[in-house]
């Protein structure tokens, strides 16, 4: 429908409408509540754990330079989110310029660093970087000596949160740019738009109307980065605030300062989240998923090719130099062992049920944060209640892990649980709250973007609530939304974090028998597992969408 | 309750999961420990199956991260928990575990005990031990250093990987043994020290996977490391540096708790723990050495302990009230 190339410089002229009635419509209540839900329950695991320090616990001192802990995370941070837009938006974009044998594989690859432990990738770095890696052998063996520089310090931490982030954001970026209508694309070719003026025009709103709820996730995912920081960041000038609370919480059990460092984190981060929470997404273009390519041609096409070529080859290097490491003979033994097959069906239970839950959960957030642009809501309102519904999803990530482990523990025993017992469904809980700060990043854009593009259709029509969801909504995120779940379930394959307290002894996890295996001198099956974990997200990132996809074309205009 | 079940109980049903204890008429004897020494590579699972074997009881190991989450998992529990035993605290935090007044004596006889330092508690009982050390690959170093002093003199490419003291028990051993060995000059000796640290990592897993991938000359860890490669890889290739100052001692513990309803179920484990059949398993599971005399000795290629003057152990007095202090200045010195 639109013919307009581009949305920066002409903008659908739309009256401004007036405050809406937030109660009388339930896509937009819904959002907020699970929204408020979410937030409320942080909240109220960090009070558990302050009102339990009257209790139990230690009076001590104080902790280290918090200030200088916090500067030192965000500038880490902020650094690795703007390498991961830079290097991400440059394969985002070269990949739609170029068709090539296996580029479903490498948008397969392209997500499957984020959701490895990222103590993982980390290793697979090393390997490839490290002192005893690929690349120093080779440049031995050929005669030109050692690397000049080590990976080591603030160089590792971002390379590392690059390869995590930046694929990532390549990926998201990509799939945003697929949409971009297939007559704009052509309106474009035919214009004779140059390279520059194509990225300028056509592609640069499009990444841009992403970055907001990426950016925040890739920060916090950073600033929170734990073992990474500690393993490549070469002495205690990286230490970060998530060892402070560490100390607090386990040295000397003095709860109260562990509520005011996670506290402290949480307030930290929600500042720096907040004023992204509740921008709006400006860009009308919006289109099914596309056949049509407009490739590069000529000495572009080479560059374009030989630059995605080295990108793709630092992103994946890492991950490939996994997959080598962990070919051993044993690995049928391994993966026909029964703790193996028990370890996999647990991981599975759990990948499912948090994929479905961050599924659902995003979904419903994004509707509502839709359903402001079809009510028309003011500009005020619009972006309050955008705050609202954007920011608490991000809590969770912005809590330190054994804060929530500590706070689930406590609330399961005031709730009268057998914490025995429930571990398992803490676990689903954490995971899906862990990955809905992605999920919702992924799945934001597309429906506002299906909501500034159709509303006067829906108003004209008067389609509402389900038949909105199920003829013009789902057939437009169908694509996301398979996305979304393999996300969803790669990444919580077994992250158990939050169960530190609540006894492991019943079940386990791939991830949580690798570190086992690492932890008993095993670092063959180690390696073997961590294969096996890079195989099973690449599978669910190649899988999923076939399954829940649909059929590429469907619904297209 | 097997894990089939338990998964498709956790896919169909929230209703609370029936315990497997439950289900049998036997006393259940709840053992928090740390993860390793529960899992199935771990000495947890022979031990259940030989106290199981005799004492009419069911044995349940829960694992948690480590070991001081086991103690604080059981603080917080209060009297309710359902934990009889925490087992896997060592000398390092022995003082503040004591301080808790969660344990009770534990009235076991340790005649049969034999220790390369004096150490006596009445609420702990001691089943294994071990010695932080640097290990090396041989074919690195023809000769090895062999005391912290030449650890200064290596060559700048030279690089040693250690842990967080906040977050590591061996990260806390090295700290704990410069005191020892150093006194009030251990300030003085982490500047010289930290060129040479390659990174200073969150647990030892990390840092021993960066020394076997090849990124660090040396790592922190125990005597009996080189057992393992050597016992169950038959990899000879790795070896301890044996300094000359000594080396700190780590001695892990078990304790029964006051609150348990099961004194001599517990005490009987105790018992057991450091009889000749329990002992036995102890060196080719957890790494560490026996606390008693093997009938047969150690297995072939173990490691042999160390003489009392060359094992050095700071008082859990002192340790309790000093360790924040000895971390601030291990930070500030190699910073």
């Amino acid at each position: 429908m639109p013919s307009l190339p581009a949305s920066s410089n002409v903008k659908w002229s739309r009256p401004q409408g007036g405050a809406i009635p937030f109660w009388r419509t339930p896509r937009l209540l819904v959002g907020l509540l699970i929204a408020l839900a979410v937030g409320a329950l942080i909240c109220e695991l960090i009070a558990i754990i302050w009102q339990a320090a009257d209790l139990f616990g230690n009076e001590q001192t104080t902790s280290a330079n918090l200030l200088h802990l916090l500067r030192m995370s965000a500038i880490q941070a902020g650094l690795s989110v703007l390498l991961a837009f830079i290097t991400g938006g440059i394969v985002a974009i070269a990949l739609t310029r170029l068709s090539f044998f296996g580029k479903p594989l490498a948008l397969a690859i392209l997500s499957a660093g984020l959701v490895l432990p990222t103590l993982v990738v980390a290793f697979g770095l090393l390997a490839i970087w490290g002192r005893a890696g690929l690349i120093n052998d080779i440049s031995q063996a050929v005669g030109l000596g050692k690397l000049p520089f080590t990976i080591f310090g603030l160089q590792g931490i971002l390379a590392a949160h690059t390869i995590l982030n930046g694929s990532f954001a390549a990926r998201i970026f990509y799939d945003r740019l697929q949409a971009l209508p297939t007559a704009s694309l052509k309106l474009g070719q035919s214009l004779g738009l140059s390279e520059w003026q194509r990225i300028r025009i056509l592609d640069w709103p499009v990444i841009r109307s992403a970055m907001p709820g990426l950016g925040a996730t890739i920060f916090l995912m950073c600033f929170t980065s734990f073992s990474i920081v500690l393993l490549l960041g070469g002495g205690p000038a990286n230490a970060t605030f998530e060892v402070a609370i560490f100390e607090a919480v386990k040295l000397d059990f003095d709860l109260h300062r562990a509520a005011i460092l996670a506290a402290t984190q949480l307030g930290f981060c929600l500042l720096i989240i907040i004023p992204t929470a509740g921008l709006k997404s400006s860009s009308v273009l919006i289109g099914a998923q596309q056949r049509h390519v407009w490739q590069a041609t000529g000495w572009t096409k080479w560059t374009v090719a030989f630059v995605l070529f080295v990108l793709l080859l630092a992103y994946a290097s890492p991950l490939l130099i996994i997959l080598v490491e962990g070919f051993d003979v044993r690995f049928f033994t391994l993966v026909s062992s029964t703790k193996f097959i028990n370890a996999l069906i647990t991981s599975c239970t759990i990948a499912l049920a948090s994929a479905s839950i961050a599924l659902g959960a995003a979904m419903l957030l994004a509707f509502a944060r839709a359903e402001l642009i079809y009510r028309n809501a003011s500009k005020a309102q619009t972006s309050l209640l955008r705050t609202i519904i954007s920011a608490p999803i991000f809590a969770y990530l912005a809590t330190p892990a054994i804060v929530l482990a500590l706070g689930f523990f406590l609330l399961a025993r005031v709730a009268g649980l057998d914490t025995s017992k429930v571990g398992i469904y803490v676990v689903i809980l954490a995971n899906a709250l862990l990955a809905l700060p992605l999920a919702n990043a992924t799945l934001g854009p597309p429906v506002e973007k299906i909501a500034n593009k159709s509303y006067r259709l829906v108003k004209s029509l008067n389609i509402h609530g389900w038949r909105r969801f199920r003829y013009v909504e789902l057939p437009l995120i169908r694509k996301e939304c398979a996305y979304v779940f393999a996300l969803g379930f790669s990444y919580s394959f077994g992250d158990l974090g939050v169960i530190a307290l609540f006894g492991t002894d019943e079940f386990s996890t791939l991830p949580w028998m690798m570190y086992r295996a690492l932890g008993a001198y095993r670092s063959n099956d180690a390696a073997m597992l961590a294969a096996m974990l890079l195989i099973v997200a690449v599978l669910s990132f190649y899988l999923f969408p076939k399954l829940l996809g649909g059929r590429d074309n469907a619904h297209a205009q | 309750m097997s894990l089939k079940n338990l998964t498709i109980a956790a896919l169909f049903s929230i209703a609370p999961l029936a315990s497997s204890a439950m289900a049998e008429d036997k006393p259940t004897l709840t053992i928090y420990t740390y993860d390793s020494f529960a899992s199935d590579w771990g000495p947890g699972p022979q031990i259940k199956a030989g106290f199981e074997a005799n004492c009419n009881c069911v044995v349940d190991f829960v694992g948690a991260e480590d070991a001081i989450s086991a103690l604080r998992k059981a603080q917080l529990e209060g009297d309710s928990t359902k934990a009889d035993i925490i087992l896997g605290l060592d000398t390092s935090v022995a003082a503040e575990a004591k301080s808790t007044d969660l344990f009770a004596n534990h009235h076991t006889d340790l005649s049969a005990v034999k220790l390369p330092i004096d150490y006596t508690s009445e609420q702990f009982v001691p089943f294994d031990y071990g010695y932080f050390a640097f290990v090396y690959r041989k074919s690195d170093f023809p000769e090895a250093p062999t005391s912290f002093e030449d650890l200064d003199m290596a060559d700048e490419d030279f690089k040693i990987v250690i842990q967080d003291p906040r977050s590591s028990t061996p990260g806390l051993g090295l700290i704990l043994w410069a005191k020892a060995v150093y006194g009030s000059d251990t300030e003085e000796m982490w500047p010289d020290l930290a060129p040479y640290i390659l990174t200073v990592t969150k647990g030892w897993s990390e840092a021993y996977s960066l020394f076997l991938d090849g990124e660090a000359d040396m790592v922190l860890s125990y005597t009996t490391s080189p057992s393992y490669h050597k016992i169950a890889e038959g990899d000879d290739n790795y070896a301890a540096a044996i300094f000359e100052e000594g080396h700190y001692a780590q001695v892990e513990l078990a304790g029964i708790l006051k609150s348990s309803k099961q004194q001599e179920l517990a005490q009987s484990f105790m018992s057991y723990l450091v009889s000749q059949e329990a002992q036995k398993i102890i060196p080719t599971t957890n790494w560490m050495f026996p606390v008693i005399e093997l009938e047969g000795g150690l297995p072939e290629g173990f490691a042999t302990p160390l003489s009392k003057e060359q094992t050095l152990l700071l008082d859990d007095e002192t340790v309790a009230a000093n360790t924040k202090a000895y971390i601030d200045a291990f930070f500030a010195g190699i910073k």
